[in-house]
């Protein structure tokens, strides 16, 4: 039902609508309103209506002002992000701005936002991240605490505290690439952009083959730290160029591991194979693409990454059938000590994937995998 | 009058804030909306007498002037446009959707029901003392007696009595011209009234002026 908006009181002889408005508004000046007020209560009826319109402004006036619901400014912002993406993916840019920092402080507190109705669904989820952080959290403390893990001789960029690790500079143990240049001219010449220190490998690569290794071995290997797959292909460009695509999502028919390309650049360095004459460049794992071009002395492309895995004989196959697939060849090889694999703070994705089985809670281990041209 | 907690920003500031966002300070957009948030809701509830819809509504107008700020070209206050592009936001719907919202009433919390309390509790001008649950009973009856009339005379009673805008800047807001403010608005005050006897007829046959 609708008000006719035409239903109109009749007007004051001498009046018009801007007069009878502008009286109910108070608008007029003092005489005029005076004068406005008189003839409309000259009619009785007239003077009841306008009255009452009157006291409509008033109670209209009095309404009060309503409060936006909680996580109005949230949503606008998950809008703008949309778009954003939506315009970026079909090559129309919708908004100018970053859409994501714009209701940083315009939203309301914390305890207001687990009012919300859907506070249990938040809690919910809450919950569940910190669960997957204390499960991560749990998993990253249980593999540093492995006697396994403990520092194995890895040289670093500081000769002091090579020195003060390694204990001495005997024969066998080189010490790092600023420390040859203090005492050995005739060391190789230092690559100043990449800054990598090298040392005699842990891994004996001439015997690698003569020793094959079961995947019991493997397993006590992995628990120990001393286990290293070893990957080999004669094409170079195409190997790394799928080991860089490995890097990103976790293998196996159920998620039994995953590989890294966040390797200390010392421990690219201390596993890298070669001779040490040929020592070929050590690159942390990463693209193919992102990669840098080799000088015509250094010919041998390596890479060195981290494979996290269950440590479970079916993900360690996995590892090594994942790995060594696509032409590419890939072998356990056994390190006479446990070598440090350094530390790094866990992803996001990183810290679910952990946290999360697909049978069963299992131990982790983390595998240096280690990638050479096909001798 | 229920307490406002939102601090209405000046023209100077928010011209400020414009220049800061122009100046790819995307930060300054938290300040600005933050100030405007609830305006713009409280539009959006009196045009539509929905929360949940208002709140659609709301977010839609919020989304358009952020998109839209390159548009707005400093001639008109900053006010003006933003509720201008709510407004429009609004009427938009109403029109396309043709909305009513006498069933969506009750969602807006403000239950009870009416009379002809407007002429009973305030004289020529003056709020009466009222208690908690006769003004909920009071914006009750309000909101069904707005959602009564036209979506057009609603929005410029809403930018006159609610916002506080005068006529120039409603006429800005509207796209109307000063006199078609004015004259509109002397209709929407009388469909109002009339909207007001309506409400009390259906409610109570007799309007309980005996309270």
């Amino acid at each position: 039902m609708t008000t006719d908006p035409n239903h109109l009181m009749p007007l004051p002889e001498g009046l018009t609508e801007d007069d009878v408005l502008a009286w109910i508004e108070c608008e007029l000046p003092a005489a005029r309103h005076e004068d406005v007020g008189r003839a409309i209560d000259a009619d009785a009826v007239v003077a009841g209506r306008v009255r009452r319109m009157r006291a409509d402004r008033e109670a209209v006036r009095a309404l009060p002002e309503m409060q936006a619901p909680i996580g109005l400014m949230d949503s606008v912002e998950a809008t703008l992000e949309r778009q954003a993406l939506l315009g970026i993916a079909d090559g129309v840019e919708l908004i100018s701005a970053p859409p994501v920092f714009i209701v940083s402080s315009a939203r309301r507190p914390l305890a207001e936002v687990f009012s919300l109705r859907s506070a249990p669904v938040r809690v919910a989820a809450a919950a569940g991240l910190l669960l997957a952080i204390a499960a991560g959290a749990y998993m990253g403390i249980w593999m540093l605490n492995q006697p396994g893990r403990q520092s194995g001789p890895v040289a670093l960029n500081d000769p002091a505290q090579d020195i003060e690790r390694i204990g001495t500079t005997e024969p066998g143990v080189e010490p790092t690439l600023a420390a040859t240049e203090q005492r050995d001219p005739a060391q190789p010449p230092a690559d100043r952009g990449l800054q990598l220190a090298w040392m005699q490998s842990p891994i004996p690569w001439d015997d690698a083959e003569s020793d094959r290794i079961g995947i019991g071995e493997a397993l006590e290997l992995a628990a120990a730290g001393r286990l290293v797959v070893h990957v080999s292909s004669p094409n170079v460009n195409q190997a790394l160029r799928d080991l860089g695509e490995l890097v990103t999502r976790p293998h196996g028919a159920m998620d039994e591991w995953r590989l890294s390309g966040g390797v200390p650049e010392r421990v690219a360095a201390a596993l890298s194979p070669g001779e040490p004459s040929l020592r070929p460049f050590a690159l942390a794992g990463g693209e193919a693409s992102s990669l840098p071009e080799l000088n015509i002395d250094r010919p041998t492309r390596t890479g060195v990454y981290l494979a996290d895995a269950r440590l479970t004989p079916e993900s360690l196959e996995a590892l090594l059938a994942g790995l060594g697939s696509n032409g590419r060849m890939a072998e356990f090889i056994r390190l006479d000590e446990p070598i440090d694999l350094g530390q790094r703070p866990l992803r996001l994705d990183e810290i679910l994937w952990w946290s999360s089985s697909p049978t069963d809670w299992a131990m982790w281990t983390r595998v240096p995998v280690v990638f050479e041209p096909e001798r | 009058m229920a307490q406002r907690t939102q601090t209405r920003l000046t023209d100077a500031q928010e011209q400020r804030l414009v220049e800061a966002i122009r100046a790819g300070r995307t930060d300054a957009w938290a300040e600005l909306l933050e100030s405007y948030q609830d305006r713009l809701y409280t539009i959006c509830c009196r045009m539509v007498g929905d929360r949940e819809l208002a709140a659609d509504l709301t977010h839609d107008a919020l989304v358009r002037v952020i998109e839209g700020l390159d548009s707005y070209d400093g001639r008109a206050k900053l006010s003006t446009w933003i509720i201008r592009v709510t407004m429009n936001v609004c009427l938009s719907k109403l029109r396309s959707e043709k909305h009513r919202r006498h069933a969506s009433l009750d969602a807006m919390g403000e239950g009870g029901s009416g009379g002809d309390w407007p002429a009973r509790h305030a004289g020529e001008g003056e709020p009466a003392m009222v208690s908690g649950v006769q003004l909920r009973e009071q914006h009750q009856f309000l909101s069904q007696a707005l959602a009564r009339i036209e979506p057009d005379h609603r929005a410029v009673l809403i930018l006159r009595d609610v916002q506080g805008l005068d006529y120039e800047r409603i006429a800005v807001a509207l796209e109307l011209r000063l006199g078609t403010v004015k004259s509109r608005l002397f209709r929407a005050r009388a469909a109002l009234r009339r909207a007001f006897e309506e409400e009390a007829g259906s409610a109570e046959p007799t309007a309980r002026t005996d309270r």
